[in-house]
């Protein structure tokens, strides 16, 4: 992996309370202004598993990554008017879902404006009376700072540990 | 003992809903169904080359899919004839051949025991190599998808398939032929087998409204269904149901159902200017066909959709759960660009992150789960809309119900179901080829 430049404390601790306040966001269902206010227009969203391979075999051509999200803006904005429509009956009664992010790592980007980002996370999600579950998986995110100052996210790919997905499915803010 | 016949009613278009619930209708069901039809293993797109292997289940057997020197494709159970540990841990690769983690024996691409560390100094003369290869399994595929057996007397896949084909090949075939995008993805979901099986094969009533806000944030053709605004119209579609459980239900003209904007427009076009070439390689009737939306299984755990192109098998875990595997559909002479917008289409609908996808699951649950109460447990699940239309369909031989909306396929999928519970082996069932329409027609 290339070598990467840590961000100066004061910039680590504004990234810090820029993801902080995006998982608070999402939690509180506020996700067109999350869309709006957090994510560029040119996002790139991606969500993947890896199938299990013998750490050997260099000769297999299929590929490893088994996406189950990939999306630009305007997949994002679908996902949100579908939250927005008021015919959501999956997440009615609300589900609680509650992010918490860990080893954070900041380094500079490779544009003066951008932010590279390491995390991991744990994303507890409760729904119904007895689904309760929990996702981990590691965040590598790019952020822009924009020409008003605020950070947005340009890029966000998740990595998901479990290969096969046990909480039903992968449908919700990661 | 299960008495079989109290679980389906064909005639009246109602099945008990222990079959979502009963471990002992569960037992029966892995002997007679998942022990004699045929079930989806791959895609030769998966396993180009020679040594090229995937595993996955039959029912809840694990099996090892291997593409052999000749360029043919073997399955095995994925165990050790030695003390019965798991021969490959990986899900898929390449390799020259497969050695047992737990004492090293190793066997060959075709299943064959190669070699046995210390032989002749731990074993003598006394170990017969040649009978204790992996043990195979049946396999034959259609159109570069295998599927495997374990009956031997079971017909082949092309017969078992039977009519059916007719609908199957204005995709699998009708442009020079489909593939599919793997690896699959993997989910668990606390459901019964037959619960997605059903959904898919027949079940254009739920998509108004289970999907109602999926729909209205999509667009694309089936988005004036949502939140049941309207009905399809009159002549908008049919179903299907054939003589050994598949089925399929057709929404006319739908085809890229949920690919709103430009992706939406560049697949009507693909389908648009593709459809001369299906009459020209299969039928005009056929090819009236090419471009609609088919929600469709092949019985008994392989379903798909085409025009969404997602295309799953739900793995029996017991009776209340299932593992879902799902890949993408592609036709193999779409432009790049159109594929990558078909499988991001598919993984934003029916993925295990899609939009469609978690609508489904969390009925398909409750269906299963409410049973464990006694009184929940003993009542009718009704399957009887339109019941009064279904004819018999001249050009592709199967039963047709002449309307989008109906349950044909469901009942059609239950008479199968019963016939083969029955049964106590293939000949039985061969002996009802002639009958099968029957019950499903009230004749
Ligand atoms: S169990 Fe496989 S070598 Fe012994
Ligand atoms: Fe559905």
């Amino acid at each position: 992996m290339e070598e990467l430049n840590p961000v100066a404390h004061e910039i680590y601790i504004e990234v810090q309370q820029a993801l902080f306040k995006e998982t608070r966001m999402l939690r509180e269902e506020r996700w067109r202004e999350w869309l709006e206010t957090m994510v560029e227009k040119d996002i790139v969203y991606r969500a993947i598993v890896s199938q299990l391979r013998f750490r050997k075999d260099n000769r297999y051509t299929g590929d490893k990554d088994v996406p189950s999200l990939d999306e630009n803006w305007a997949g994002l904005d679908r996902r949100v008017a579908q939250m927005e429509s008021g015919m959501q009956w999956t997440t009615d009664p609300a589900e609680r879902i509650r992010h918490f992010i860990t080893n954070l790592e900041v380094f500079e980007g490779k544009n003066p404006n951008e932010y590279v980002i390491y995390s991991n996370c744990q994303t507890v999600r409760n729904r119904r009376v007895y689904e309760e579950m929990t996702y981990c998986y590691g965040r590598n995110d790019i952020w822009r700072r924009g020409a008003d100052g605020k950070l947005r996210l340009a890029r966000r790919d998740v990595d998901v540990d479990e290969r096969f997905v046990s909480g039903k499915n992968h449908n919700f803010p990661m | 003992m299960v008495d079989v016949n109290s679980l389906v009613d064909v005639k009246n278009g109602t099945q008990a809903k222990r079959i979502f619930w009963d471990a002992d209708i569960y037992k029966l069901e892995l002997e007679r169904i998942f022990g004699r039809c045929w079930l989806f293993l791959t895609h030769d797109s998966i396993i180009p080359n020679v040594g090229d292997y995937t595993v996955t289940f039959m029912g809840e057997d694990e099996v090892l899919v291997v593409r052999q020197r000749d360029g043919s494709v073997k399955a095995f159970l994925n165990y050790c004839t030695h003390r019965g540990a798991r021969v490959v841990n990986a899900e898929a690769g390449n390799a020259r051949g497969f050695t047992c983690t737990y004492h090293g024996w190793a066997y060959g691409l075709d299943g064959a025991l190669e070699s046995v560390p210390f032989e002749k100094e731990v074993y003598g003369n006394v170990l017969k190599k040649d009978t204790l290869g992996m043990k195979e399994v049946r396999v034959e595929s259609y159109k570069g998808f295998w599927y495997g057996n374990f009956d031997h007397s079971a017909p082949n896949l092309a017969d078992y398939l039977g009519d059916y084909r007719w609908f199957l090949d204005i995709w699998m075939d009708g442009t020079g032929g489909a593939e599919l995008i793997g690896p699959p993805a993997r989910s668990i979901l606390k459901c019964n087998w037959k619960t997605p099986t059903e959904n898919f094969i027949g079940d254009a009533y739920h998509v108004g409204w289970t999907h109602a806000a999926s729909l209205k944030a999509l667009g694309g053709p089936l988005s004036v269904l949502a939140g049941n605004k309207h009905l399809p119209p009159e002549g908008a579609g049919v179903q299907i149901t054939s003589r050994h459980g598949h089925g399929v239900g057709i929404l006319f003209n739908a085809g890229p159902a949920l690919m709103g904007g430009e992706e939406g427009a560049m697949a009507a076009k693909w389908y648009a200017e593709n459809q001369p070439k299906v009459a020209r390689r299969l039928s005009e009737a056929q090819a009236k066909y090419y471009g609609s939306h088919f929600n469709a299984s092949i019985f008994p755990n392989n379903s798909y959709l085409w025009g969404t192109n997602t295309f799953k098998v739900w793995h029996p875990r017991g009776p209340h759960q299932i593992e879902v595997f799902t890949w993408t559909i592609v036709e193999k002479s779409m432009p790049q660009e159109l594929k990558e917008a078909v499988r991001r289409s598919m993984l934003r609908t029916f993925g295990t992150g899609g939009m469609l996808e978690s609508d489904d699951s969390d009925n398909m649950e409750s269906m299963t789960n409410l049973n464990r109460g006694p009184h929940i447990v003993t009542g009718m699940l009704n399957s009887q809309m339109g019941m009064e239309n279904d004819h018999e369909d001249e050009l592709s031989g199967n039963v047709i119900g002449p309307s989008a909306i109906g349950e044909t396929s469901y009942r059609g999928f239950y008479r199968a179901y019963r016939e083969y519970l029955k049964a106590k082996d293939w000949d039985e069932i061969r002996a009802n080829n002639g009958k099968w329409k029957d019950e499903l027609l009230n004749r």
